[in-house]
């Protein structure tokens, strides 16, 4: 609100000189109120103006204007009172239950010795079967080889191996040597008498 | 339009931790009826207007800590109740998998499943005419002669011009005085 004017405070001083009255009341208007009192007072005007729902339709359809507005639906006897606690009830059915945060760290050092014995069972299955003999249709590799006849693996190695394999085959028997701990050849010629050497190079077909 | 004093008290209360149940009922508590009945003209039966419109305030509840107090809390209510209906009818089409003049056909089921019903009687006349109405003719419809709602408040709950809701208004009352008057 606007202060007086000076003539107006005068005037006031002149008639009651003792008078020191406050130039404002005490009391406010509602925040935006001289804002919105224009279109509040417009809209009153207008709703003034404005027909009737009941004027409108009688001028639209007099027929629809001339049925009482009944609605015949009806609605279960107590329906409205419990039904703000029934909301309410569907409301905390709705509300997800609050989050559980655990108050001591998560024993993370089970996880840790749950995968070094899985990657310990897996190795050792591995291994076992890395080392397990070499089977063919549930036997194996050795048992297969002592059912045939030493003539038929010799047949079969002059008739398929070459100058290479030789030194495979030499080597693999030096190993089974040492292995099976057969008694020592001795390969030092100087060693064997001359008429020993000749009777087996007769014997094997290769003297002249 | 803003809120009223009574509103703005409910509102006051509900933004309060401890007075916040007792906000929400109180606005629940002025408002259900008309919301009802908004909602049951529009899903014709009782169980499905329960069920929406417990939605309703369920949403309402949820987003009610966002509401400008510039709109008008019945408007937004409205508009919440109106959505939650045509959803709640359209759910209903894709669940049958049906056209829409068999939802129709449907509600008018529902209606003649009505205990009270009675196709001698005018009353129930005019709400299968009312059902004969494309469903936003039949929401501008409810709204104009049942809650007697102006088409200023009308165009601020359904978002469209008051000039279109008064010739859609103009439009379902000539549909249904010739339904009434061929039935």
């Amino acid at each position: 609100m606007n202060r007086k004017g000076k003539d107006i405070v005068q005037e006031l001083k002149e008639i009651a000189p003792g008078l020191d009255l406050p130039s404002v009341p005490p009391y406010q208007a509602p925040e935006g109120y001289f804002n919105a009192l224009p279109e509040q007072v417009l809209q009153r005007v207008r709703a003034a103006d404005a027909p009737t729902v009941q004027e409108e339709l009688e001028t639209l359809s007099p027929l629809l204007g001339s049925i009482p507005r009944l609605q015949p639906l009806r609605v279960p006897e107590g329906y409205f009172e419990d039904l703000p606690g029934r909301i309410l009830q569907g409301i905390d059915n709705q509300e997800p239950p609050a989050k559980v945060v655990p108050l001591r760290p998560r024993r993370r050092y089970l996880s840790w010795v749950a995968a070094a014995c899985f990657i310990g069972f897996a190795g050792l299955g591995a291994l076992f079967l890395l080392r397990q003999p070499t089977t063919t249709g549930g036997r194996s590799l050795e048992t297969q080889l002592a059912g045939i006849s030493d003539q038929e693996i010799i047949d079969y190695l002059q008739a398929r191996s070459d100058a290479f394999d030789n030194e495979a085959i030499i080597s693999g028997v030096s190993n089974a040597v040492a292995t099976d701990e057969l008694p020592r050849i001795s390969t030092n010629l100087n060693d064997l008498p001359a008429d020993a050497i000749e009777n087996y190079l007769e014997n094997a077909g290769w003297s002249n | 339009m803003s809120v009223t004093q009574d509103d703005k008290a409910l509102l006051a209360l509900y933004r309060h931790p401890d007075t916040r149940e007792k906000g929400f009922t109180g606005i629940v508590r002025k408002y259900q009826e008309r919301l009802y009945w908004h909602v049951r003209r529009l899903v014709i039966d009782h169980e499905d207007a329960n069920d929406v419109l417990q939605n309703v305030f369920i949403k309402v509840w949820k987003n009610l800590e966002g509401f400008r107090e510039d709109a008008q809390l019945f408007t937004w209510l409205y508009k919440i109740a109106t959505n939650e209906s045509l959803t709640f009818l359209e759910q209903q089409k894709r669940k049958s998998a049906v056209s829409l003049s068999d939802v129709e056909t449907g509600l008018g089921n529902k209606l003649r499943a009505d205990s009270q019903f009675d196709a001698n009687k005018l009353e129930w006349k005019l709400q299968k005419a009312i059902l004969s109405l494309p469903e936003k003719q039949r929401v501008v419809f409810n709204l104009r002669y049942y809650d007697e709602m102006p088409y200023e408040e009308m165009s601020r709950v359904l978002e469209t011009s008051e000039g279109a809701l008064k010739a859609s208004y103009h439009h379902a009352v000539k549909k249904i005085e010739e339904f009434i008057k061929n039935s």
